[in-house]
């Protein structure tokens, strides 16, 4: 048995027992007390209620409604400058990194090469136009969204059989998943709604289990992409202007402008539960709170050039933002290539470290740990190279202090990360294969060759412990990593 | 299994009025809210399903029978008068969420020690850690519990009353996610202990 099951069994066991003790020492009432109670309860209730229920104000009514107003002066809200000074003492020591490195402790991903095992494959009714596919899921439920050639369609699968649960034509706009970046996506899924921008200005939301369009809202602006934290629905226009939905109704809740020039348009928003932050502007990071859009604190500085991800915070509160930051030497300042977890509700700087990208970046957070990926060549740091040459690592850091827990060796690959909730992370390899680790024996378990499949480098999604990748021609298909490296 | 259909009149008399007849009817909670709605009398059933365990979470925080007898009225005197209003998920979730108010006023109400004045926290909230380590010693939940934090502690009082993660998310307000954080992290914890304790 893995130290991993051990470990869930553990808990497993430990829930028994307490359930067992807590049973063994409950009290009851007294009978008396229960009787006497129920006869003053009923006794003076006994005339009709009224007929109910009676609703409460929808938020994002217009008493709910509210336009964050904008902070514009250079300030550093509560980011505050002594931290910024430590931060920079951090830095001129550059201890952070290597310590971390001499503490971690190594793991190889050289590890026995399988085949994929193959649970379905879904090919795209629409073979004519092969184009403008994405893919979303939740642990039980595939969606497959075909936006090129208006009408598009579409469609839900069942995530364990592949089964099709409905279809229908939708003109989406498609245009969110152009931007790149992780949080411009075309689609967001629940486990009750999807959502997708159908033109330039409406958002629909349709019922996941039917198909069925459950409210549509037109919005101002154009180019939609969209994401979806709890019952707050973002959007992003690109014509600088941030809204936020409720899910449920589709009633805009708050909206904001925001000035942010096109090279910053694709970094953001990243948002917990508390708060989201904009770059708003070249070297302007903001924060709004995500249910009022008050401006929580602002962050000015010269940020030169970067590219940006998270990951979602796991953490009890919701409010740790885990940003990767990269950028050229070049142009490096405190924030060039690091990897920072920030308070989001008060900019408060946690912990930060920094590494050697090349640009290439990915996130994913679980209880215990941040993994993180860089690549580059291995003897040429900084200079251009070819995919072929790349080399890519994966870390994994202590998600409350920072420090380094271990790494893997380069693998032949330029990188990117998907974790699923079960604890295995797979590091992806564009067109190469695709390393399985255990998060929690911090083992390779095997690589997946995958040079076979046409897949697009970004759409891959787990539907609880299957992945789903989306091929060139919008053909799906599922595989179980951990079943396919039991072979 | 009863799908959740809307009742007719007649349909929602009568079945209040079998409730009544046969309070063990196993109705289910929203059923028996919809009749409670209309005839208070309805609310028994709700009562006597729910009395034991909200007595038993009460106690859990409170420490005291005597506490926890006032917590319970308190808490099924606000649910009936609340219930023309009830439009909730889970009558289980917003009837604990109604206990939790409750008992976090009682600890709101009870006398401040010096400390509180030194420290400048009149209204600091509620410190149900005094109150587990002030009650029964001998209880060893108790003992265990008051070695968590207030979040942890909190999830797992629901937990063991047999609430579930979702309703635990909204008693407390948090997210679903942020529970199964919490929660995990509250059983290591107690994982932890349970062992320290084995190892004496």
């Amino acid at each position: 048995m893995s130290d991993h099951l051990t470990e869930h069994n553990d808990i497993a066991e430990t829930i028994a027992t307490m359930r067992r003790m807590y049973a063994s020492e409950r009290v009851s009432p007294d009978p008396a007390f229960s009787r006497e109670l129920e006869r003053r309860l009923l006794h003076t209730s006994n005339a009709a209620l009224p007929v109910g229920p009676v609703r409460l104000p929808q938020r994002g009514s217009a008493a709910h409604n509210r336009s964050a107003s904008i902070d514009r002066s250079p300030v550093i809200g509560r980011f505050q400058w002594l931290g910024l000074l430590v931060l920079i003492g951090i830095v001129a020591a550059s201890s952070i990194w290597f310590v971390g490195r001499e503490n971690g402790e190594q793991r190889t991903l050289e590890s026995p090469e399988r085949s994929a095992s193959l649970l379905w494959s879904l090919p795209s009714d629409d073979t004519a136009q092969p184009e403008g596919f994405y893919v979303a899921a939740t642990n039980d439920v595939i969606v497959r969204l075909k936006s090129a050639g208006n009408p598009g369609f579409i469609e839900a699968f069942q995530a364990e059989t592949g089964e099709r649960l409905w279809q229908r034509d939708i003109w989406a706009s498609g245009m969110g998943a152009s931007l790149g970046a992780q949080w411009g996506t075309s689609i967001a899924i629940d486990r009750e709604r999807i959502y997708v921008p159908v033109s330039p200005e409406t958002v629909q939301a349709l019922d996941i289990a039917t198909g069925e369009q459950l409210w549509s809202t037109a919005l101002s602006g154009s180019g939609l992409s969209i994401q979806i934290q709890g019952d707050n629905l973002f959007v992003w226009h690109w014509d600088n202007t941030l809204t936020v939905l409720d899910a449920r109704s589709g009633d805009v809740i708050w909206s904001t402008g925001v000035l942010a020039s096109p090279d910053v348009m694709m970094k953001g928003p990243f948002i917990a539960e508390t708060a989201v932050l904009m770059i708003v502007a070249p070297g302007e990071l903001r924060a709004y709170n995500a249910d009022t859009g008050e401006v929580l604190w602002n962050y000015v500085d010269d940020f030169g050039t970067f590219n940006a991800t998270m990951a979602s915070s796991f953490d009890e509160r919701g409010e740790t933002l885990y940003l990767q930051w990269t950028g050229s030497t070049s142009e490096s300042n405190v924030f060039t290539r690091t990897l920072i977890a920030m308070d989001a509700s008060s900019g408060t700087l946690i912990w930060r470290t920094s590494f050697e990208s090349d640009g290439n970046f990915g996130l994913a957070a679980d209880f215990n740990r941040v993994y993180a990926v860089d690549a580059r060549m291995e003897d040429q740091i900084g200079t251009p190279t070819t995919m072929e040459e790349v080399r890519g690592r994966v870390y994994a850091y202590d998600r409350t202090s920072g420090e380094l827990v271990w790494q893997s060796e380069p693998g032949p690959m330029r990188v990117d990360l998907v974790l699923s909730e079960g604890g295995v992370l797979t590091s992806f390899g564009f067109g190469y294969s695709m390393a399985v680790i255990d998060t929690t024996t911090q083992q390779a378990r095997c690589s997946i060759a995958v040079q076979d499949l046409n897949l697009y480098s970004n759409e891959r999604v787990m539907a609880g412990e299957r992945m789903i990748m989306l091929q060139q021609d919008g053909t799906l298909i599922a595989i179980d990593p951990v079943a396919s490296c039991a072979g | 299994m009863r799908t959740e259909q809307p009742l007719s009149g007649s349909q929602q008399i009568d079945e209040a009025a079998t409730a009544q007849e046969d309070p063990e009817h196993l109705l289910d909670d929203e059923t028996l809210v919809r009749q409670a709605q209309i005839q208070a009398a309805a609310f028994a059933p709700l009562y006597r399903r729910y009395v034991g365990p909200i007595f038993g979470y009460c106690y859990q925080r409170l420490g005291s029978r005597h506490a926890a007898e006032d917590a319970t009225s308190q808490t099924f005197e606000r649910a009936l008068a609340a219930l023309p209003r009830y439009h909730a998920d889970s009558f289980r979730g917003w009837l604990y969420t109604i206990a939790r108010n409750v008992t976090i006023d009682h600890f709101r109400q009870r006398p401040q020690s010096p400390l509180d004045h030194a420290w400048g926290t009149p209204d600091s909230g509620p410190l149900p850690e005094q109150a587990l380590l002030e009650a029964d010693s001998e209880s060893r939940v108790r003992r265990l519990l008051a070695q968590l934090s207030n979040d942890q502690r909190e999830v797992v009082e629901l937990d063991l009353a047999g609430v579930e993660g979702p309703e635990i998310a909204t008693v407390l307000g948090r997210s679903p996610g942020a529970i199964r954080a919490i929660r995990f992290r509250a059983y290591s914890r107690l994982r932890t202990l349970l062992s320290e304790e084995s190892d004496l």
